[in-house]
């Protein structure tokens, strides 16, 4: 062993992007998650000036698209430099075609994968493999990694053997399980990776690239007669692979004192059974397998390490002599299919063996699978189990799951587990982050910190969980026990099991302002029952308080923290605030011995104000279990709200989940104790809103982020058209607070109507709103030739009259025509009742298709990564048509859900992921691109300045029969101010002419007008007073004040050139 | 002809109005204004250390303000390390460009090695000199005095060693021995000498009972202690001398030159009157020498020094103080009544 070792605290993102950073020339990339971290580390560290083994700096380019993304990386291979990306799920399934190319190529590249769920009946940002599985077939090495410390392992081993091989790879772990689970590692450094790296490959690499100094064509057209015998010519790089990992595995374990197999065996070494599995489930099998081989069971485990290509005969010769039942396991779904890939790949590799082999699925999208679970595997094959099982959900309709009937508790001795309950602002999280950092890097311990976060993007909860031992920890599950427990949000008190799992004589620590008298009260009767029969030492904190006092404001992480480190017992006390001090220190040393001292103050007065609560014998009161739906609000919201809202949907069995994702609307509300939003009153009063309901909202309580600009668009426009109409959803802010399971803000008025709301993918909303409007228009076609049909064939005069009234009444969608639709549809069913054989053909028809007497209003919503990026060239092609669709771009300038990653709509100058030394160019002019097709109706509109101006482009879009493109500016907090300010900042983006203000109306022409409308006022204010107003901005200024002011200064320019650009559509 | 140039640092000014460090330089049409109007040099505004590092952990706030909120953001912007003095650094150079007249930068910083590290780097922006700016808040009851004293000269000492253009110290006014501790500055190679630090100091609100932070203008009684100083210190330094605090009229200029500065600094009365006072101070000098017949600074500097009046036993001597307290009718001597500017201030 040549390295000395250097142990480093960091999560599996990091893990693997350092090991990416070292061996690359160029990272191609686009964010997703839980990749992105992985490419924004990378940007992090090449802003830096970090070198690679090469001594260069990594060049890490955002594209439009995981595809955009992997032709760059097809590119770079082809024009020798050495590439890397990150991605997962969708992305990885838009790099797909070239990866193809790539492995049939013989490029050698990694692409580093965070493995996650696939979108189906819904999307899933959670782990498992169905990502990688779909990319088994491309040609290119699938290596899977189980826990942090072989993110980093065998990434290097990936891409050395990669540059060896010829074959590009794909290195895998498990998305969030993995890839944000912080953990304590042996750190490889560069020096050692060099020695690993035998140069002859990147020069023979090097030769290959594409240069007229020797020129060739590559990869034309082949025929039927050669393609086939092409494709056979690589069999021999396969045959070779599994040698040349395998060494990389012996020269990294020589060079680092770590042992990896191409297949791993653990457990008895006369086992008769055996699970195999990949990924973050082998550790905890492992632990498992400790726990029943310790009893003497007969049971071992596979780890499959390189899943392609698969080495057969290193598969076999891992399998003992003596086994007799196989079960695989497999992260993912292939419905239809005889089993999941890895059981077929074992049955096909095991066909000459006698051995019983059955797969079964588990973990899809992060779900659980424990070491109870493990046993359960066991015990199914025990009893002659069945193929096709599933584990970790109850199948109570097709009934393929196996129960877990067993409790075990298989976690190594000396273990302390710690829970904390937190609230997505209040530092929680960052804080146990800290603790699980300093504890790691100051202390010979091993930690795990993993956390859980709500999906509501303000107010939701946090659950961190935390492990520290004195042995590397393989339990890759939530805690399912806790020694030490803290709530930081008292009002949880009654909603979830806050004390779920907590150990005899454990610890409990409430932040709260009641007097440890008064404490006890404040717990559920189940609560106080818990804390008497399991002898739990209760203490309270008054966090705020302490916070406020030593002059730290709202932010009690230092507080939280030093309880923490004070009660739960992970080292001695004094060592501990010591340690936390010190932390602190070299957190603020830059920023001034004051804030130091503040911090420390803090500590101090922490331990001070700890108080233990002294359990009453007797309780006279506590406190009532919180209803979180109202009582009698139906099936929906008792069976699946409720335990989901509790955080016990893992219950929720198969038969009442709906069979293709789709939830009834106006259940946001059920969350608000069934009290509606707000209904827009306001467009009532417009003079050009004819007719629309303002009784009730169609849109209510998103679980959007405090102050966010997108929701008060979606609020007017869903009140002017909700009853008809059509949402197409790009995935986004806008699908994840739209349409998270099981609540959405979208909702019905009182006669059952509302937006139909759905989301497909980012890439391809465009296409897929105007798919909806191509169904509407052929079922109204199919309607209005079945009501002609009628017309001439019925004596039914009633229904003739209204009939024809509706005809009459075709391009109408006014309360008349809705009344008359309404009308016709009362007299159908008896008309067919009535009628001769012929016409109750054609009346059955009218009657099927009897919804689409008024037109629906179809529209497409999503945000300028997917309008100006992903989706820019559906968009594109849609806005080309001739179709009435309605593409409304809520342009927060940054890609917000997936973290503030640049886009082509983010500003000259602004910061943002991948833009960290400002965004050098200026934001798409997409108003002025789309308007040049002159038939599509363009508006760019900021509510915060001109609310009726928003309104009247509803309007107007809605009414234009072909595409329009409504641009709204839409505050957000990755612009970074205080989003109560919004409505003032809006202001100032237009009347500092930042943002442009106009309607562009093809109709205007048909009356002899001017089609564009310039509704920007003159420029009054000041360019920089709106930028100084926002931290983008003023993080560079702060950051690089040079090129801040060189771009700003452009940016300036940007403005009067997008003016003058506009103003040339007033010319027409 | 009269001559109204003199002599600052090493460096040459075609008259001793020198504009002190404050907002008012920061914008290049003022710094433009300025020098048209006359002033000879300028102090740009001060590199404090604090707000650096105040700026620093507001920004590392501003970007962790939505740290950890939900699983697919856990952090909103990259990580981003504030560039420590480079802003100040870049309007500094952008100042010097605006305008012919030397700038001079002016620092303070909390630990030594910023000291070093700043101002290296305002010596290689083109600044004319750089001004020490010793602002001491001190609300430590233990710290020794010569400890102060001593971290100063040191201070002094590796910047003089660290860079090759003029340094000035600007005084404070509170030292135990004022004239002691110039003594060793000058000894460290101080190149000037500014009488003195005007202090920030909050104000109380009785009415909200909290702090508030008033502007700090001087008033025209402020200048006696640099004009009494100026005094002292006059052929008695190798330094400049520019007195700092109060001087708003040519007349007030016109003292301090009598007592032997070589400069001025003014801020608050441009403030007060607009920048076009300089042009007002410089005529009224210029008058006042072709009515006592003097051609250069020089034929008055120093006339009511310490050094040119020890004929008057009691002109720089604690005697000095007691003759005020006796000679109390005398008191007009002492504070010439100028009922416009008086009226003035009591309008302020």
């Amino acid at each position: 062993m040549s390295q000395e070792k250097k142990m480093i605290t960091c999560d599996g993102n990091t893990a693997a992007a350092n090991i990416a950073y070292a061996f690359s020339e160029v990272a191609a990339i686009y964010p997703i998650t839980p990749s992105s971290d992985m490419g924004e580390k990378a940007d992090a560290w090449s802003a830096a000036g970090k070198k690679n083994i090469f001594n260069e700096r990594l060049n890490v380019v955002e594209m439009q698209s995981e595809a955009g993304a992997a032709g760059a990386i097809h590119g770079t291979l082809t024009g020798g430099a050495l590439t890397t990306t990150f991605t997962a799920s969708q992305g990885l399934l838009l790099m797909l075609p070239n990866m193809y190319k790539i492995a049939g190529e013989l490029l050698p590249t990694v692409f580093h994968v965070s493995a996650r769920s696939i979108a189906a009946q819904s999307l899933s940002i959670f782990g498992d493999h169905s990502d990688v599985m779909s990319a088994r077939m491309t040609g290119f090495a699938l290596l899977s990694s189980a826990n942090v410390q072989e993110a980093q392992d065998l990434a290097a081993i990936a891409h050395l053997s990669s540059l060896e091989s010829s074959l590009p790879f794909l290195h895998f772990f498990d998305g969030f399980r993995t890839s944000h689970s912080i953990q304590k590692i042996e750190a490889v450094d560069y020096e050692t990776l060099r020695s690993m790296l035998n140069m002859q490959h990147v020069e023979n690499f090097r030769k290959g690239a594409l240069k007229p100094e020797d020129p060739v064509c590559k990869v034309g057209a082949q025929n039927p007669d050669v393609y086939f015998q092409g494709r056979e010519t690589v069999n021999r790089f396969y045959d070779a692979l599994p040698g040349i990992v395998k060494k990389y595995m012996a020269q990294y374990a020589k060079k680092t004192g770590r042992k990896y197999e191409l297949f791993e065996y653990t457990g008895a070494k006369d086992a008769e059974k055996i699970i195999i599995a990949m990924g973050s489930a082998v550790d905890t099998i492992d632990e498992t397998l400790d726990y029943l081989t310790a009893k003497g069971e007969k049971v071992g485990a596979i780890k499959v390490r390189l899943y392609r290509p698969f080495s057969v005969k290193d598969f076999i010769d891992k399998i003992p002599t003596t086994v007799k039942k196989i079960a695989v396991l497999d992260r993912t779904k292939e419905p239809g299919g005889i089993g999941e890939p890895l059981y077929l790949d074992t049955c096909a590799a095991l066909k000459d063996k006698d051995i019983k082999i059955i797969g079964g699925r588990y973990g899809l999208s992060s779900k659980e699978f424990t070491p109870s679970m493990v046993k359960a595997v066991f015990d199914h094959l025990d009893n002659n189990g069945w193929h096709d099982f599933t584990v970790g959900i109850n199948d109570d309709v097709t009934h393929r799951s196996i129960e877990v009937k067993e409790s075990i508790d298989t976690e190594q001795a000396g273990i302390v587990c710690c829970k904390f309950w937190g609230y997505g602002s209040d530092g929680t999280v960052s804080a146990n982050k800290n603790a699980v950092k300093i504890i790691g890097d100051k202390t010979d311990k091993y930690i795990q910190g993993y956390f859980q976060y709500d999906s509501n993007k303000s107010g939701g909860y946090t659950v961190s969980h935390l492990r520290f031992g004195d042995k590397p920890i393989k339990s890759e599950y939530l805690l399912t026990k806790a020694e030490f427990i803290a709530l930081h949000r008292q009002q949880y008190i009654g909603k979830y099991d806050i004390l779920e799992g907590i150990t005899t004589g454990g610890t409990f620590l409430l932040n709260t302002s009641k007097p440890p008298e008064k404490v006890f009260d404040l717990f559920t009767k189940s609560m106080q029952e818990t804390i008497r029969e399991k002898e739990i030492k209760v203490y309270v904190i008054d966090a705020s308080k302490i916070a406020k006092k030593v002059g730290l404001g709202g932010r009690i992480n230092s507080v939280m923290n030093t309880a923490f480190f004070k009660l739960s017992g992970v080292l001695p006390e004094k060592e501990a605030i010591e340690m936390i001090k010190k932390f602190v220190e070299e957190q603020f040393m830059r920023k001034g011995r004051e804030i130091v001292e503040m911090n420390w103050q803090a500590i101090d007065a922490t331990v001070e104000a700890i108080k233990e609560v002294t359990i009453p014998e007797v309780a006279e009161k506590f406190a009532e279990m919180q209803a979180v739906v109202p009582e009698g609000s139906g099936d929906f919201a008792e069976k699946i709200m409720d335990p989901v809202l509790r955080l016990k949907g893992d219950d929720i069995p198969v038969s009442l989940m709906p069979i293709n994702g789709a939830i009834p609307t106006g259940t946001k509300k059920l969350e608000r104790k069934g009290k509606p939003g707000n209904p827009i009153k306001w467009i009532e009063k417009l003079p050009f809103v004819n007719e629309c309901n303002i009784e009730d909202p169609y849109f209510e309580h998103p679980g959007c982020c405090l102050g966010c600009g997108e929701t008060p668009y979606i609020h007017v426009v869903t009140q002017m058209f909700g009853d008809r109409m059509m949402i197409a959803n790009a995935t986004g802010c806008t699908s994840i607070y739209g349409g998270t399971f099981p609540s959405t803000p979208y909702t019905k008025d009182a006669n059952g109507r509302g937006p139909a709301w759905a989301n497909s993918l980012f890439e391809d909303n465009a296409e897929y709103g105007y798919g909806m409007r191509l169904a509407v228009d052929a079922n109204r076609r199919q309607l209005k030739a079945n009501v002609n049909r009628l017309l001439v064939m019925t004596d039914n005069i009633k229904l003739s009259k209204a009939l024809q009234k509706a005809m009459s009444l075709w391009e109408e969608v006014t309360s008349e025509a809705k009344a008359t639709a309404e009308e016709v549809k009362k007299l159908l069913p008896a008309a067919h009742k009535k009628a001769d054989e012929k016409s109750k053909i054609v009346l059955a028809k009218i009657i099927e298709l009897q919804d689409y007497f008024v037109d629906k209003s179809v529209w497409i919503f999503g945000g300028d990564g997917w309008a100006y990026d992903i989706g820019f060239g559906g968009l594109d092609h849609v806005m080309a048509s001739d179709k009435n669709v309605n593409l409304l771009v809520l342009d927060t300038e940054v890609y917000s859900n997936t973290g503030g990653q640049a886009s082509k709509a983010t500003p000259r100058g602004a910061v943002a992921k991948f833009a960290a030394e400002g965004k050098k160019l200026g934001k798409k002019n997409l108003g002025l691109m789309m308007a040049s097709y002159g038939n599509a109706y363009v508006a760019s509109l900021n509510m915060g300045m001109n609310r009726e101006q928003t309104a009247q482009a509803f309007v107007e879009a809605e009414k234009h029969d072909g595409p329009s493109l409504i641009i709204a500016y839409s505050p957000c907090i990755a612009h970074g101010y205080d989003m109560k300010l919004n409505k003032k900042q809006s202001e100032k983006a237009s009347r500092s002419g930042y943002w442009p203000m106009y309607r562009f109306n093809p109709d205007l022409r048909k009356e002899g007008l001017n089609p564009f409308i310039w509704e920007t006022e003159e420029t009054v204010e000041e360019f920089n007073d709106f930028v100084t107003n926002e931290i983008r901005y003023r993080t560079l200024q702060r950051a690089n004040p040079e090129e801040a002011r060189r771009l700003l200064k452009l940016a300036k320019e940007d403005n009067r050139r997008r003016f003058e650009e506009l103003k040339q559509l007033d010319k027409e | 002809m009269i001559d109204l140039s003199t002599k600052y640092m090493g460096i040459k000014l075609k008259n001793p109005i020198i504009i002190g460090a404050s907002n008012l330089v920061q914008e290049a049409k003022n710094l433009k204004k300025l020098e048209e109007i006359g002033a000879s040099a300028i102090i740009y505004k001060s590199l404090f250390e604090e707000q650096i590092q105040l700026e620093s952990l507001e920004m590392q706030q501003d970007m962790e303000a939505y740290k950890d909120w939900d699983p697919e953001h856990a952090t909103l912007f990259p990580d981003l390390e504030h560039a420590g003095p480079a802003e100040y650094l870049l309007n500094l150079r952008e100042a010097i460009e605006t305008v012919k007249i030397p700038i001079i930068a002016s620092l303070n910083a909390v630990y030594e090695n910023s000291w070093l590290e700043y101002a290296k780097k305002i010596g290689e922006t083109g600044a004319a000199g750089l001004e020490l700016n010793f602002y001491h808040h001190n609300n430590d009851f233990d710290k020794v005095p010569n400890q102060i004293e001593q971290e100063q000269l040191q201070i002094l000492k590796k910047i003089k060693e660290t860079i090759n253009i003029p340094v000035s110290v600007k005084l404070s006014p509170y030292y135990t021995n004022t004239l002691r501790m110039v003594k060793q500055f000058d000894r460290a190679g101080a190149d000037a000498f500014i009488l003195f630090n005007r202090l920030f100091q909050p104000d109380i609100d009785i009415e909200k009972e909290e702090h508030h932070f008033p502007y700090n203008f001087s008033s025209r009684n402020d200048n006696r202690l640099a004009l009494r100083y100026a005094g002292l210190l006059y052929k008695k330094v190798k330094g400049s001398v520019c007195s700092n605090t109060g001087i708003h009229s040519g007349s007030d200029m016109i003292k301090m030159l009598l007592a032997g500065a070589d400069t001025v600094q003014i801020v608050s009365t441009l403030y007060r009157k607009g920048i076009t006072h300089i042009a007002t101070m410089l005529s009224s000098m210029e008058e006042w020498m072709i009515d006592k017949g003097y051609d250069k600074l020089d034929d008055f500097r120093g006339k009511l020094s310490n050094k040119n009046m020890q004929h008057d036993l009691h002109a720089y001597k604690r005697a000095q103080y007691v003759d005020i307290l006796l000679k109390s009718e005398n008191f007009n001597k002492y504070h010439p009544k100028d009922e416009e500017e008086m009226n003035w201030e009591d309008r302020w």
